[in-house]
């Protein structure tokens, strides 16, 4: 039975890893191409379906994050080669989709706490990525560009920091739709097929 | 076949593994250092590594990121032909596009060098033993996925699905392709399953 259980995770690990891949370099490649804004906004939205999917039929520890690892070899060995904004923001993300399931049953609650937590990792993940790779500086160069910016248009200080509160509400939101999406559709998807 | 037991890494690889470390580490101007070396290594080793500065845009780029930006943010404190900037700034900018193309420089040489077989052997020798199985499984898969995907779209939209209620077509086709991998993933699934157990009689 075990065995069983072992070769349905590898199935779906790589299936399910293989279409979070093509998304990944389908649509993000077009994506970044064409500086669309908000692009993390639907890329992570279209993962946490995929992510949660797979883990409402094997519900394992180690699904997420597998799937983050086979998501990095398919993306470092397309066209378009290694770059390394994406590269830590699958692994980021698959590290949290990990952390937040953990083997846990799945729930509403849980999707909606996925969907969440990797919206609000992508809010961040462009001060995350800077400190990274540019150090603490990275800090010193958006708190300039947001002093500048209110500056420039005459508004009080304390609006720049309304503006980036706005934006993190609005990852949260798109957070909670995501997680919400991904379990209607799952189990739509299980009761389709008598999973 | 390639034989993993042959896959490892030389001291070229350690060498720019170390240097890439270095240079997250580094604090202030200290990086030089490590960013010296490496370009030391690279111009005698891998030079053709160094082709992104033959794009006109990443010079345009990085000139307008160390010299616009003192210009235009911060305490203007110094000045150089009448012009004033931020010192400050201009630390900050020419420290960060240093650090930034000294990790892009060892990335780059690094996944030169690493094969997809040496890969292969780090995620099997790794906890993610399900990964390392899986990802064979899916770049075989790739292109079937794709054509399911864009099946599924075609069908829709030649149907009319995107003139009206498109959100709640949109939806329908998310869950087309959702179904569509999971009877992929349960086929493979019967594949795994019966491969091991035909291996297991002989």
């Amino acid at each position: 039975m075990t065995n069983i259980l072992d070769k349905k995770k590898i199935a779906y690990i790589a299936v399910f890893g293989g279409l979070w891949g093509l998304l990944e370099i389908s649509f993000g490649a077009v994506m970044h191409a064409l500086h669309l804004p908000f692009k993390g906004i639907w890329l992570t939205g279209a993962a946490v379906i995929v992510i949660l999917t797979a883990y409402s039929i094997v519900p394992a520890r180690g699904v997420p994050f597998s799937m983050g690892v086979v998501v990095i070899v398919l993306k470092m060995f397309s066209i378009g080669g290694f770059i390394f904004s994406p590269f830590i923001a699958v692994i980021f993300e698959a590290a949290i989709a990990e952390i937040i399931l953990f083997g846990r049953k799945p729930s509403r609650k849980l999707f909606i706490l996925t969907g969440c937590g990797l919206m609000i990792y992508t809010f961040s993940h462009r001060i995350i990525w800077g400190l990274l790779i540019y150090g603490r500086s990275t800090i010193d160069i958006y708190e300039g560009i947001i002093k500048q910016g209110v500056t420039w248009l005459g508004l009080p200080e304390e609006w720049g920091m309304l503006v980036i509160v706005i934006l993190f509400l609005f990852h949260l939101v798109s957070g909670i739709i995501a997680g919400w999406a991904a379990w209607m559709l799952s189990n739509k998807a299980k009761n389709r097929l008598n999973i | 076949m390639t034989n993993l037991n042959n896959q490892k890494l030389n001291k070229s690889n350690f060498l720019i593994l170390i240097l890439l470390f270095a240079i997250v580490a580094s604090p202030g101007f200290y990086i030089f250092i490590p960013f010296c070396i490496l370009l030391s290594f690279i111009i005698f080793k891998d030079f053709e590594s160094l082709y992104i500065f033959k794009r006109w845009k990443f010079i345009l780029f990085g000139m307008m990121f160390i010299f616009v930006l003192p210009l235009v943010l911060g305490e203007k404190d110094a000045a150089l032909a009448g012009i004033k900037y931020s010192s400050e700034y201009l630390r900050i900018s020419t420290l960060i596009m240093i650090r930034g193309i000294g990790f892009y420089l060892a990335i780059t040489v690094f996944s030169r060098q690493v094969s997809v077989a040496l890969l292969s052997k780090w995620i099997s020798q790794s906890r993610l033993s399900s990964a390392s199985e899986a990802v064979p499984v899916a770049i075989n898969l790739l292109p079937m996925l794709q054509k399911n995907a864009v099946e599924s779209y075609l069908v829709f939209k030649y149907r009319g699905g995107f003139k009206r209620k498109r959100i709640k077509n949109l939806l329908r086709l998310i869950l087309t392709i959702l179904i569509n991998t999971i009877k992929m993933a349960e086929d493979i699934t019967q594949v795994l399953i019966y491969k091991e157990m035909s291996l297991k009689e002989k």
